[in-house]
This record gives structure tokens, sequence and C-alpha cells, in this order.
């Protein structure tokens, strides 16, 4: 959009619509923004359908372009004398008005209004929430002085608007005013003529608005697709409700102008309105909750006490000098920006969580810090690692410092319940995050809209793969039996593109809250959560960080619940006390099993990737984890900072620094920069950038579109450095990296808390499986490995695993004494598909003695004949000494008999037994092993009875195959035959296009790495196989072995010798594509 | 019991939906087709053409699944409704071998009870493979078994794969009546699912290792009954013959017709008429009385010389009025050409319905409306079938793209079902609510016919978006005295791609123009002045 008209007029766009009114308008805020500042217009409104969410991105734009935004909102008002909730929302009379708000106070009320309105709808279904979006018409009456409100005139004017119009006068006491818009119908002069006549008739006055739907006329065909997807119909037969030109668009303001001209009142009336709301998103400012700080003490002398305090505790040997240091520094600033009701309400929660034994950890830029050390919030040293100071706060800007706080998965919700009880569900409320149209999900919309059928909508959107598709591959789309040259195509990828990114809807942030000290509904409009008794608002984290508003990461890690188990299983088994700080640190043992990758469940390094990165970088301390953690990001990889880092670490290459100043801070990684921090530095020591500026240019990396600015920052940053006498090359590498780190940021605090959890996971492992294992299977579902596979972990380091049992199992997988030292594994009844936990826990409980037979756990447990076929399928009667078919056979009998329950048929059933011949003893067939082993697969996902690939060794070794574990024997460059059960398959975005698969027999997981070509000529086997023969050569480099396939088959057939027939194949779980 | 010569021939389309949409596309028969049904929200493949198959794509799969294995097959969703119309019509047609013929829609399926007809072409072997020469000469897959029960002949044809039949393509009918004393053995090594029970009991019978129908024999009657209920032992009796099975064969509907044998040949316009009408009185008797509509008539009259001469009348809209079918066959006493005379003649009334036929003096709204059917009917009646064309309103901003010519009948009776001119009478809306929401200010008038293609015009109006204030047309001037709009009509964005000759893709302006002299034209700029574009004006039509 180029400046063309510069002469600035005193003009208003009112009314215009962004695409944040979902599937309405068909323009980004800052599109709409951007155009109105080069088309001449001085102040630019916009007013989406009942939301506020879209204001914050407008006023960012609004900001940079230095025009005037005005905030609003547009209502859509039930006109009817009563509120009726049953009438169908069609059968409303309903008539359009737009908000704009006067100051804070009008913005107060706008924001009450919206909620209410909102919260009204708690009770509908979510996906029913847009159609029943009306706001009764006496819902404006509690809107103050400080908002105008415009009744905006219809496209067709019906009998009904004076009606209305009258309807809303009476309950409006604020400014009203009558606007109308120019449609190009043909009917502009009589409809302006007659809005005009009505307003004076009224005595309100008349106001001209842009109503625009998008910012330029292309974007038309978007509007109508957006149309059709919202009203659910295709182009070919929504006819006459399409647009019928192009005209919604912001126009240049001196034709709109032109256009007025014969109501310059009208004009005026708009100019006039654009004066008189001088309301900024920027007066919101944020008030920390004052509950915090305990009889009188000021809140900063609190924050200092709670510090030194707990520095105190921290080093019982004394304070070192340099954690001193930092804590004094870390203490003045936050005094000076007035952030300590920030800390201690992050130290409050965490305090909570420590009172009730809930295992927690803090991360993120200002958890990197000695106060967060010394308040709990982490247990990460700042004595070991050098915290970065403009990362914690950046003082240049008014911005909140950022504290997540991971804690268990299981009992997250108990903070949230003491968050929302301790400042008021008024207060308190959760971020939200603004789900937006992907590729692939505008491509299936699109593609309905122009009817296409499910086969060609599917072939395209089988292009898609992932966020960073190379979309539109001509051959592909001729495979699919598509003319990439067809115009229709091109339109519809067209249209997919510019739909790619529009906000779809709102939904809730995984757990960002966001506390007022006042109500929170003065801030923003809230709304409720899809799950019960939540609610959200508006904004969403990038929305409320540029706003400075305070926002408390409550979040979820799985391992945290996992390692509290292990604790607790060490402490009631092995007698063994330990916490997270308490570990023994470095040790050898562990660091030695990691250096093997054996890596299984251990918290993040048990990616594939991970894994074959542990024998490389063969860590042996505790930073090496950190490093460990942070290497395997796309940051490093694609800033290509690995290799020349593992060269150097295994002293192939001499560790030299760009320059002495650079030493300082790159002498941790050998001289290759590898953490977030260090890019910043590089960008503040080599370039000359201050720490704000640095920080400005992570954050450009991170938000979206951007895009001139990054071309602007690489070119400073790049000259900077070469100017200071760096080579260029590294130059654009590091910045290569920053751009990498921006959506994918992986800083040092980050890395050196999971490290510490890696650290732990990995310790327990080690010394006792029987226990990591039971409490990972608890823990489930987490991590990439399924329980079939964990089952199969624990038996490769030798803990003898135990059948589900009815006598035996918890609901939990538990731990059993044993000869020798180490525990027995007893599978736990979680594992058997389709049994509630309370019946589990009921048979558990009520097993006083042993059960001696069906009938006996029947009448003692209460147990469900569904809850007893489930078990009976899993085979837990064992210990009675029934098969699974056996005892199936049995429970068929007991629920014919218990389902006629009516009086008479169970009187008749009872003479009808006594005359009954005594059944016969049948002799059931008896299941094979492979039978068996399928059955259990099918009733608990795993079975310890054999491996499949074991038992169907026999049978494909007679065409040649092998299982893989033959690749830990086999050398460099063979040719091998490998078949095994598929339990993984990756496409890494970093990895164009390769696929790896990850088989698995009864001994080892073999990795498959298959090339792009591969993967096109043998798709079908590559998806649909459980069961995979791939034939290729092993490549093997120290302790890491691949297979480098040449070719895929589809096994599958092999698995029906598991069954006598044709009973269905199990289908065994993999973790595909993530 | 049933007798022992009881004979059952059972065949199975495999692949009917697919191969029903092979023909209704028109593809090749060996295109690559999967057949889907939509099972809670999920996308389940039912049915697979042959090519699919061999592609590994199998029943039970997901779409997804498929569509990752075979990206080029097509996907169509199961069309209940075809494949009932086309068993029905099979099921019709295969009365020429046995009254008692049934079809098995849930899957896809018919069936024949052939009992004591079989000799008539030599025998149950003889019949198979006669039917199975009839369908493989319309290339339709079928797989053929006859046996004493129709239990066993479901089961043979269902599970060939397990007596024999290894490949689909072989077409080989399986034939399993004269086996009595072997029957029992063969099925034993069917699985249970050929005992056509329900999927809980399949299901359940698998889990304790019961998978073939041999070892259910073993286990007493009683201990199946008190586990998966009477059905079981039922179906097992069902599918030896111990246990008579009853079945719904398709029935005949009773046809309405009229006829009548002359012993002195009819000659004469007058006499046909004569005829024509006294069958219609009866015909239209045997409507009222069995409270029936008709929509289409026959009148077929067989000459002295044995030619069969038929005429046909259709109706718009269901009716058994005798003064309508008189008027709508009033000429064709003169358009049959009867030679020597006729000695037989008969009428019979098809596209039957129930219902009464509406009031006319209850309802006003369809008295018009009905006019004009009867108009239609009249015309094609007279003109011949699919010659009488009505212009449709389309719903489209394009003026040359809102109308199109259609075939009358065809269309008035799609009106018929869409518009609410067949509500009752209080089920319409208030007429008076209905003036409350009209458009105030609408201006949309468009003029009755446009001229096609426009006319070009010289013009004389400010730019960019004024009005003419003089036009030229045919050497004259036309002074304009009042002028409404501009009405903005942009191209249909989404049809410009693909026939970007037949629609400009230019924005127009459309005014509506008077005259000095009175003439009301609609003209139109073509081109937008302030986006720089070149202006172009053109005349597309006149007000009355």
């Amino acid at each position: 959009m180029h400046k063309k008209d510069n002469v600035k007029c005193n003009y208003a766009a009112l009314g215009c619509i962004s695409n944040f009114s979902f599937l309405r308008g068909a323009s980004h805020p800052h599109e709409l923004i951007e155009t109105a500042a080069a088309e001449g217009w001085s102040s630019c409104g916009i007013a989406d359908y009942h939301t506020v969410s879209g204001l914050v991105r407008a006023h960012q734009s609004a900001m940079e372009q230095s025009i005037k935004l005005l905030c609003g909102a547009r209502l859509i008002i039930d006109c009817s004398e009563y509120v009726k909730q049953s009438e169908k929302p069609e059968q409303k009379e309903s008539i359009e008005v737009i908000i704009y708000v006067a100051n804070r106070a009008g913005y107060e009320s706008l924001c009450q209004l919206l909620s209410r309105v909102n919260m009204a709808l708690t009770n509908i279904p979510a996906t029913k929430r847009a159609a029943n979006l009306y706001a009764h018409v006496s819902e404006l009456a509690r809107l103050g002085p400080d908002v105008f409100v415009i009744i905006e005139a219809p496209e067709v004017i019906t009998n009904f608007m004076l009606r209305q119009c009258h309807q809303i006068q009476k309950f409006v006491t604020a400014p009203l005013l009558l606007g109308s818009a120019i449609y190009r119908d043909g009917n502009d002069k009589k409809r302006l003529q007659y809005v005009s006549d009505l307003a004076s008739y009224l005595g309100l006055s008349f106001v001209a608005l842009a109503n625009s739907l998008y910012h330029h006329s292309s974007r038309r065909p978007l509007a109508d697709v957006l149309y059709c997807i919202r009203t659910k119909q295709t182009l070919a037969s929504a006819g006459k409700e399409l647009s019928r030109n192009a005209e919604r668009h912001l126009m240049k303001s001196s034709e709109y102008i032109r256009l007025w001209s014969e109501y310059p009142e009208a004009i005026v009336a708009a100019s006039k309105l654009a004066k008189e709301c001088t309301f900024s998103l920027s007066q919101l400012s944020y008030e920390y909750p004052d509950e915090i700080v305990p009889n009188g003490r000021s809140v900063m002398d609190e924050l200092i006490y709670q510090t030194w305090q707990g520095a105190e505790r921290r080093y019982p040997d004394g304070i070192p000098n340099e954690v001193e240091g930092y804590l004094k520094k870390e203490l003045t600033l936050i005094a000076k920006l007035n952030y300590a009701p920030y800390f201690l309400t992050v130290f409050d929660i965490v305090r909570f969580a420590r009172s009730r034994n809930i295992l927690c950890q803090g991360r993120g830029s200002a958890a990197n810090s000695a106060i967060c050390y010394c308040l709990d919030i982490t247990a990460v040293d700042p004595a070991r690692s050098s915290p970065l100071f403009e990362r914690f706060i950046s003082e240049a800007r008014a911005e909140p410092p950022d504290i997540d706080v991971d804690f268990e998965h299981e009992r997250r919700e108990e903070i949230i319940q003491y968050i929302y009880n301790k400042y008021g569900r008024d207060r308190a409320g959760l971020a939200a995050s603004i789900v937006t149209y992907r590729k692939r999900s505008a491509l299936i919309e699109i593609a309905k809209v122009f009817g296409l059928s499910r086969d060609i909508q599917q072939a395209l959107s089988a292009q898609v793969w992932g966020i960073k598709s190379t979309f539109l591959n001509s051959e592909l789309l001729l495979a699919a039996g598509l003319d990439p040259e067809d115009a229709k195509l091109r339109l519809i990828l067209k249209l997919v593109n510019q739909l790619h990114g529009f906000p779809r809807h709102l939904s809730q942030h995984v757990g960002g809250f966001v506390i007022a000290r006042d109500r929170l509904d003065f801030l923003c409009a809230i709304r409720p959560a899809s799950m019960d008794g939540r609610t959200i608002i508006e904004w969403d984290k990038n929305d409320l960080e540029a706003l400075g508003l305070l926002k408390v990461d409550v979040l979820a890690l799985g391992m945290l619940s996992c390692l509290r188990r292990a604790f607790d299983l060490l402490k009631w088994h092995y007698h063994l006390a330990v916490t997270l700080s308490s570990i023994p640190s470095e040790d050898v043992d562990t660091y030695n099993m990691l250096c093997k990758a054996h890596s299984v469940g251990v918290f993040q390094v048990e990616s594939r990737a991970q894994m074959s990165m542990l024998p490389r970088l063969q860590p042996r301390c505790f930073y090496d984890l950190v490093i460990q953690v942070a290497i395997v990001r796309p940051g490093p990889i694609q800033g290509d900072m690995v290799h020349p880092y593992l060269r150097r670490r295994e002293g192939l290459e001499k560790i030299t620094y760009p320059s002495d100043e650079l030493k300082q801070v790159l002498q941790r990684t050998l001289g290759v920069p590898l953490f977030q921090e260090q890019a910043m530095q590089i960008a503040i020591v080599a370039a000359g950038f201050s720490g704000s500026e640095a920080d400005q240019l992570r954050r450009a990396m991170a938000t979206f579109r951007k895009n001139n600015l990054i071309h602007a920052f690489q070119e400073r940053m790049v000259k900077g450095m070469v100017e200071r006498g760096y080579e260029e090359e590294f130059a654009v590498r590091c910045f290569r990296q920053i751009k990498g780190f921006g959506t994918y940021g992986f800083p040092e605090s980050h890395a050196a808390s999971f490290a510490l959890l890696v650290y732990a996971s990995a310790w327990i492992k080690c010394h006792y499986p029987d226990v990591f294992i039971c409490s990972l299977l608890n823990a489930q579902p987490m991590g990439f490995y399924s329980a079939a596979q964990l089952v199969t972990e624990a038996k490769r380091s030798g803990v003898e695993v135990r059948p589900i049992d009815i006598n035996n199992s918890q609901w939990d997988c538990s731990l059993e004494a044993t000869d020798h030292g180490r525990h027995a594994l007893r599978l736990g009844m979680r594992q058997v598909k389709g049994l509630k936990r309370y019946e589990a826990e009921r048979l558990a409980a009520s097993r006083h003695i042993a059960y001696q037979d069906i009938n006996d756990l029947i009448r003692k447990s209460d147990i469900s004949i569904y809850g007893l076929e489930s078990l009976a399928r899993a085979d837990a009667f064992n210990s009675i000494g029934l098969t699974s078919r056996q005892a199936l056979w049995e429970i068929k009998k007991i629920v014919r008999h218990q389902s006629s329950g009516l009086p008479l048929f169970s009187f008749a059933e009872q003479r009808y037994k006594t005359i009954m011949p005594k059944e016969l003893e049948v002799s059931l067939p008896v299941a094979s092993v492979g039978a068996s082993v399928a059955q259990d697969y099918l009733a608990t996902g795993l079975s310890i009875k054999a491996h499949p690939v074991t038992l169907l060794e026999p049978y494909f070794s007679v065409d040649g195959w092998q299982p893989c574990s033959i690749a830990l024997n086999s050398i460099d460059g063979k040719k091998h035959q490998l078949i095994g059960l598929v339990t993984g398959r990756q496409k890494p975005g970093t990895a164009k296009g390769t696929v790896f698969i990850t088989l698995e027999d009864a001994h080892y997981s073999l990795n498959i790495i298959i090339w792009p070509t591969i993967v096109q000529m043998y798709r079908a086997a590559l998806l649909s196989s459980h069961l995979l023969g791939a034939s290729g050569r092993i490549q093997k480099q120290g302790r890491i072995i691949h297979l480098i396939a040449d070719k895929l088959v589809n096994c599958d057939l092999y698995l029906q010798y598991l069954k006598t027939s044709e009973l269905k194949i199990p289908k065994l779980k993999s973790r595909d594509f993530h | 019991m049933p007798s022992s010569s009881s004979e059952f021939i059972y065949l199975w389309f495999y692949d009917l939906p697919a191969r029903l949409i092979c023909y209704q596309q028109g593809w090749k028969l060996d295109t690559a087709v999967a057949i889907y049904h939509t099972v809670n929200t999920r996308q389940i493949i039912c049915c697979v053409s042959h090519t699919a198959k061999q592609a590994g794509i199998l029943t039970n799969m997901s779409v997804a699944d498929a569509q990752a294995i075979l990206p080029t097959c097509h996907f169509r969703s199961y069309d209940h409704i075809a494949v009932k119309n086309w068993l029905s019509r099979v099921g019709e047609w295969a009365w020429r071998y046995t009254p008692v013929v049934g079809i098995d829609l849930k899957s896809l399926g018919i069936w024949m009870n052939v009992t004591g007809a079989t000799h008539l072409v030599g025998g149950v072997c003889a019949m198979c493979d006669a039917l199975q020469t009839e369908f493989n000469q319309i290339s339709v897959s079928v797989q053929i078994a006859a046996a004493p029960t129709y239990g066993a002949a479901w089961a043979f044809a269902h599970f060939s794969e397990f007596v024999g039949i290894t490949n689909f393509l072989q077409n080989r009918p399986i034939i399993m009546c004269h086996e009595r004393t072997t029957l029992r053995k063969k099925l034993g090594i069917l699985p249970v699912a050929a005992l056509r029970i329900s999927e809980d009991i399949e299901a359940g019978l698998k889990q304790v290792g019961l998978e073939q129908i041999c070892q259910l024999s073993n286990i007493s009657a009683i201990s199946l009954t008190t586990r998966f209920g009477s059905d079981l032992v039922q179906r097992l009796g069902q599918i030896i013959g111990d246990v008579r099975e009853l079945q719904q064969p398709l029935t005949l509907p009773t046809p309405i017709i009229a006829s009548k044998n002359y012993l002195t040949p009819l000659l004469g316009v007058e006499a046909i008429q004569k005829m024509i009408s006294d069958l219609l009185d009866i015909i239209c008797n045997q409507l009222a009385q069995r409270h029936l509509l008709t929509r289409h008539i026959v009148i077929a009259v067989q000459r002295i010389d044995s030619t069969i001469i038929r005429r046909t009348v259709s109706l718009s809209r269901p009716s058994r009025s005798e003064s309508l079918l008189h008027r709508l066959t009033a000429h064709l006493a003169a358009d049959i050409d009867v030679e020597f005379g006729i000695e037989h003649s008969w009428i019979e009334a098809k596209k039957l319905s129930t219902g009464l036929p509406v009031n006319q003096a209850f309802d006003s709204t369809l008295r018009k409306d009905d006019s004009k059917d009867t108009l239609i009917d009249y015309l094609t009646a007279r003109i011949g079938q699919n010659k009488v064309r009505q212009l449709q309103p389309v719903d489209s901003w394009q003026p040359e793209a809102a109308q199109r010519l259609a075939l009358a009948q065809k269309n008035t009776i799609q009106q018929n079902v869409s518009d609410s001119g067949n509500l009752p009478y209080w089920q319409l809306q208030d007429q008076t609510d209905m003036l409350d929401s009209t458009n105030l200010i609408s201006f949309s008038s468009r003029p009755l016919s446009l001229l096609a293609p426009a006319v070009p015009l010289d013009v004389i109006a400010l730019l960019p978006d004024h009005p003419p204030s003089m036009i030229r047309w045919r050497k004259q001037n036309w002074q304009i005295c009042q002028a409404t709009g501009p009405e903005r009509i942009g191209p249909s964005w989404w049809l410009q791609s693909t026939q970007a000759s037949k629609y400009s893709d230019k924005t127009r302006d459309y005014y509506w123009l008077e005259t000095h002299s009175g003439e009301r034209l609609w003209v139109y700029r073509e081109g937008l002045a302030e986006r720089g574009e070149s202006v172009e004006w053109f005349l597309h039509g006149f007000f009355a």
C-alpha cells in the first residue's frame, strides 16, 4: 500500500469489521489499519461482532502507523419486547448497533456488557453459541454516558426499523446516533434520504459509516467464501446471498467524501465522534492484586524479606558473594519497575503447591534468576550457571516478567481451584488462545465451498503435510488426478493462502492465568470456556504481553507426576527418601547409561533424535545435559550449530573464539552459540545492540508477520558485526539461529530446568528400573512410548513383569517383593481396556482374602458384567485356574441369568433351573500362544507372554526375513531384510521429507531412515503396516545403528498366523508423525 | 419340516455399490472405487471395487487410511436408494425363474426359492449357469450359491472361499443341493459369521474360541442358549433345515388397468374417442376406489394386423380428475392410425401415488398455479415430451445468468416439492405479517426481457459514476430527465476463471433512466472510471 494521499483530513472510518468477527471480516486488523493510514483517514474504528479480541492487534498497528484507533464493538440487538430464550434466532427481529467508547469508563462498561452477553451463553453448547449471539435491547440501558451507540441502518431497510429505533431509544441513555453506509446496490440515494429523514424525525444525529468488510477490493472472493463457510453452503447454491460487488472495501477517504457529498453533516458527525473518543488501549494500566502481602508490610519489603530468608535456607554455609550481588541487582530492578507483586504471586502459588506436596518447577526468562532460586520457584542454582540479566526483565519496555510453573499434571486442577478461590472468579481468568486456520483446514473448508467432492478434497489436503509444507507439488497433484494448471485449482489455492492464518475461534490457553486487582471484566470482555466452570478473557498471550498485563502460567507436566510416584515408591519399597534436590548428583552410572542411549522413558531425551544424539554428545556432567536438551532443537539445527559443536567436543576441531569479548559469552559452549541468551548476547557484545534492542529482535522473530522488520534487523546485526571485525558468514549464521529460536525458543534457563528433570528420571531408571517403569506406567498417557514398549523395556532391564490378576493387581501397577533384591512389577488393572477405575478399586478393596471363583468375586465386589468381561478378556483369572476363554464362557452364562430381571420371568427361570438338566462339561478349544498374545494386545495393549515378532519368526524366516535385532550384530554397510513392529513414524520438519520409522522386536528397537524418493515409492506400505519389512543397508557409527531402507513391504499378512482363523488383527499402537 | 426337495438360490452382488457408481459416472469397470458409510462421524469403507481391493483397500478401513494407501481411488458414500432400486429391478426380472423371489438389502443379495421350478430349465445346475451367464453378459460380479435351505445358500454365497472358490473373478456357482449328506460337513468349516447372527453374538463366540460352525455342534443347545440366547440355536437349525424360516418375497403391485375386446373391429374417430373415454372412466373409478392418483397414462390399441400402438400422457401433478384426463386425451383418437380397425385396447395408469386431490375450493392460491400446470400438460400432450420449455429464475446477480430455459413439465414437479404452494392454507404465512417486513426502498427491478447482446451506446455522462445526461442510439438523441443508480454488479468471480469467455470480468454500474419522450431504459457502464479503467456504455433492456 503506497501512500498516495498524504493530506490527512480529519475523517474517521467507522464500523470496520476485521477477521476477528469470525467468518465475516476478510482482512486482518493490521491490514485495515495500514490501509486506513495509507488512504488518508485520520482515524479508524474497528468494531467486531461481540468481541474486543482483535483490538490489541489493531492497537499495535495503529501505534506504528500513528493513526487513531477507535475502540468499539458491534452488537446484534434483539428488539423483541421480552427476553424469550426459546425463540429460534432467525425469528428474532434484530438490528445491529455499533458501540464506540469515549474513555476508560466507557471501555469498562462495554467490556461488562460483552461479558454479560457472552456469559449468558454458558449453558448453550459451544458449537451453537455463534448462532445465539444476541444481546437483548434492555442490556443497552446499563451503558453509561461514556460511549456512543450508533444504530446501523441495514442494507435492506424494512418496516421494522422505525419500531426498533424507538425501542432502542427507550433504553439507551448514552449518546445515540443513526448511521448508514453506501453499498452501491442502486438504492443508496433512497436509503440515505430515508435514514437522514428518520434521524431528524427521531432527533438523532446522522453519521456516515464505512462498514468495511475487507481492506482491499481484491478480498471480495474471500468474503464470499467466508459467508459460505459460515452458512454451510456452496458458491453455486448461495446465489444472491453472495455479495454483488466489491464495494465493502476500505476506500480512499477522498472518494468517500465525494460519495457522501450530499450529506456533509454525516461526515462531520463521524469526525466529531472520533474526536470525542479519547480512549486508547495503552491507558489500561495493570494493577496487581494485593492479597499476597500479610499484615502491614509493604509489597517490596515482603519480597526482600522472603528472598533473604530463602537465601539463608538455600545456602546454609553462607551466601556466595556472586549470588548476593545478583540478588541485590535484581531486587533493585524489581523495586524500580514495581514487579514485586508478580514475584510474590508466583511465590504464593508455589508455596501452596509445596504445602500440598505437589511437585512443581518454574521456568521462563524471569525464572532464571537468583531470586527465583531463593524463593524455591526453581531448582537451578545461579551459582552454577550465569543468568543473563537482560533476559530477566527488560527495563526499556514496561513489560512484565515471565515465569512458567510446571505442576504434576494430575494435580494441576488443585492449583487452579486454589487461584479461583483465593482471587474469585470475577478477578481470575484464563488467557485465550486464538485458533487460526492452518493450510489444511483452510483447504478443506474452501474445497467444500467450491463444491468439490470428498475424494478431491482429500487428494488436495493430502498434499499438505505439517505446517511448513511445500504446497502444490505439481507432480503429486498429477498423481492424484488433478490438473495443476486448472484455473479453478489456482483460484482455490490463492484463497487458501489468504485464509491461512485467519483466526477461527477462541480457545482456552493451557494455563495462563490473568489475575486483576478489580474486576477482570473492566480489563477485557470475558466469556465461558468450553470446560465447565472456567472463564477465559478474549486476549491471547501476545495481546497480554503487548499491553503489559500480568499472566501466571500454571502448566501441567506429566513427568512431575511420574517423579512424584517414583519418590513415593522408593520411600515405600526401598525406604529411601529422596526429593528433586536431594538426588545424588553427578552419578557416573547414570551418565554411563545415558551415553549408551538407554533412555526409553527418560524425560526429554527419549525421542529418536535425542537418542541418536546421546552417544555422540557423551554427557558426563549436569551441564552436558543442559546442552543435550537444548541442542536438538530447530534453532541450533537451522543455525547449523550442531556439527561444529560436536566436532569441537570430540576434539576434531580447534576451539576458537571469534574475539576475546565473545569468549566470555561462548566459553561454556566451546565457542558455538547454542542458547537463546547467547545469541542475544552476541547481538549485544558483537553487533552493538542495547540489551532491550536485542530482546526486541528476539520478539520480532517470535511474533507474526513483521517481515520487513526482520530484514532490517538482519542488516543491522550483520553490518554491526562486520564493522567490529567478525566474519560475515559467522554473522549470518548467528542471525539464522536467532531466527530459529524465535519460534522454538530454548533459553538456557529452560534447558537447565529441564535438565534437572532429565537427570532425576535417568537416575531412577538407572538404579531402580522397577520403580521407574512402574511409575511411568501409572502416569500414562505421557511421553513417547506406549505401555507395551515400556514393559518390553522393563524386561530388557531385567525386571520381572507379572500379569494382571484379580487376586494380585491394584488399579495402578505395583511392585511386589521377590527373593532377590529387585522388586517385580505387577501390572495394574488400569491396563485393562473398558474397566472403570472405581470398579477396579472396589475389587481390590474388597479382596480381604483371595477370591475363590467368579461368583465369589461378584458377590463381594459387586462388579458389573461389563467389567468382568473386560477382566476376562485381559486374562486376569489365572489365579483361580481359568483361562481367558473359560472365564468368558462362565461369565456369559451369568449375563443371561441377570439380564432377565422381570419377576415373572425370574420365577419361571427358577422353575426352569430345577428341571434343567445339569450342564455338560464343555471343552473349549485351547488358544494358541499366538492367539492369546493377540488377545492380550486387544484387551490390554500389551502382552508379557511373548513378543509377536518372536512368535512369527518361523513364518517369516521362510521368506528370507530376519528380526530387526539382527542389526545389533551386523557390520556397517551390510544388506539386510529386516522385519519388526512399527512403533513410531516421524517426519520432522527439519528433515526435508525424510521419514524415520522405529521397528521393534523382543530385543531391540531399530531406526529406519527412508529417503523421500523411497517414501513416495512405498507410501502405502509405509503408512498402513503394523508389521513392516524393510530391506536396505546397515549404517553403523560407533553405537548408533540405522537401516537405510531401499524397499518397504507391508507384512501384516504374517500377523494372521497369530490366530487360527481370520479374527481381527490387533491394532498395534504406534506414535505417528509428531 | 420342509420337504427334502427344497432348493434355494442366493445371488450375492459383492461389489454392487462400487459397480453402480462406475455405471453412473461412466467410468471403466476397472476404476478403483471405494464406497463408505458414516458410523458416528467416522467414514468407514463398506465396499470396494476389484482394483481398489488389489491395491490393498479393505472393508472396515477408514477413508483417511484408504486415501493414504491409494490416493487415486474414488471415494463415494453408500447410495442406499440406488442399490435398493437396482436390487428390486433385478428381483422383478428374476420372476421369470420362480415366483418366490426376495431381496436382501442388508447383505446385497437376491434370494430365490426355486423349489419345483428347476426342471423347467433342466435342473438347478442349469439354472445357476443360466443366471451366471446372464450376469456375465452385463458384466455384473455375482457369487451364486444353491443349497437346500435359505441359510445355507446365503452362507455359501458369502463365504465361498471356504468351499474352494479362491478367486471371485472365476465366477463359478456353488451348488450343494444334491449333496444333502455332505452339506453338514461343508457347513461345518464355515466361520460362525455364516450363521447370520448379530455382531455381538459373533464376537462373543470368537472370544471363547468358537470360530467354526462345527465347533458348535459339540456343545449342547442348552449351554449355547443360556449364554447367547435362542437366536443362535435357531439359526443353527435353520441353516441345516431343521427349523423353518419365514421370508418375505417381493409382491407384484396390482396394476390399474382397463381393457376391452371387440368382436367386430373398431373403426372411426368417434368410436375410438368413445372407447378411450369409456376406458378412462373405468380407470378413474378404480383410482377413486383405491384412493390413488396417477401421473402417467398409457393408452394402447391392438390393430387387427396385431400391431400394437401406444400413446402416453403425462401429468405435472398427480390427479384422477376425469375432466382433465379427457381433455388431455381428446386429440389422441385422430392421432391413431387404425387402418382396418382395432380388436383390443387397454389403458393403464402408472406412477401411482396415494393421497387426495387438492380441493381447489379451499385454497385460492393453488388454483392459479394449477391452471399453468394444466396448460403445460396440455401442450406437452399435444407437441410431445421434452419439447415444452419454460424460463426458470436463477439466483444470480448477473442479469444474463439470472434465468435459464428448462423442461416445463419436469420443473413444475420439482417446484411443487420445494415451494410453499402445496402447504395447506392454514400454514401459509399471514399476509399482513408479510407486508410488514417488506423492503421499504427496494429498487432492484429488472426489465422483463434483456437485449442479447447488449447494445453499445454513445453517452454523455460525468465521470466517474454519474448517470448519463444524454444518450445516442439508432442515430437519435435521447435526453434523460430522470436517472437512478448506480447498482454496481461485479463479475461472478468463481466462474470467471473457468469460463472466461462467457462472462465479462469487468464491474458494471447499472442505471434506470427515463427519457423526455417517456421511454424507460436500463443501461450500464462497464469499467470503473475511479480505478482508471476504460469505460463503455451499453443498453441492456426496456421497461414497459
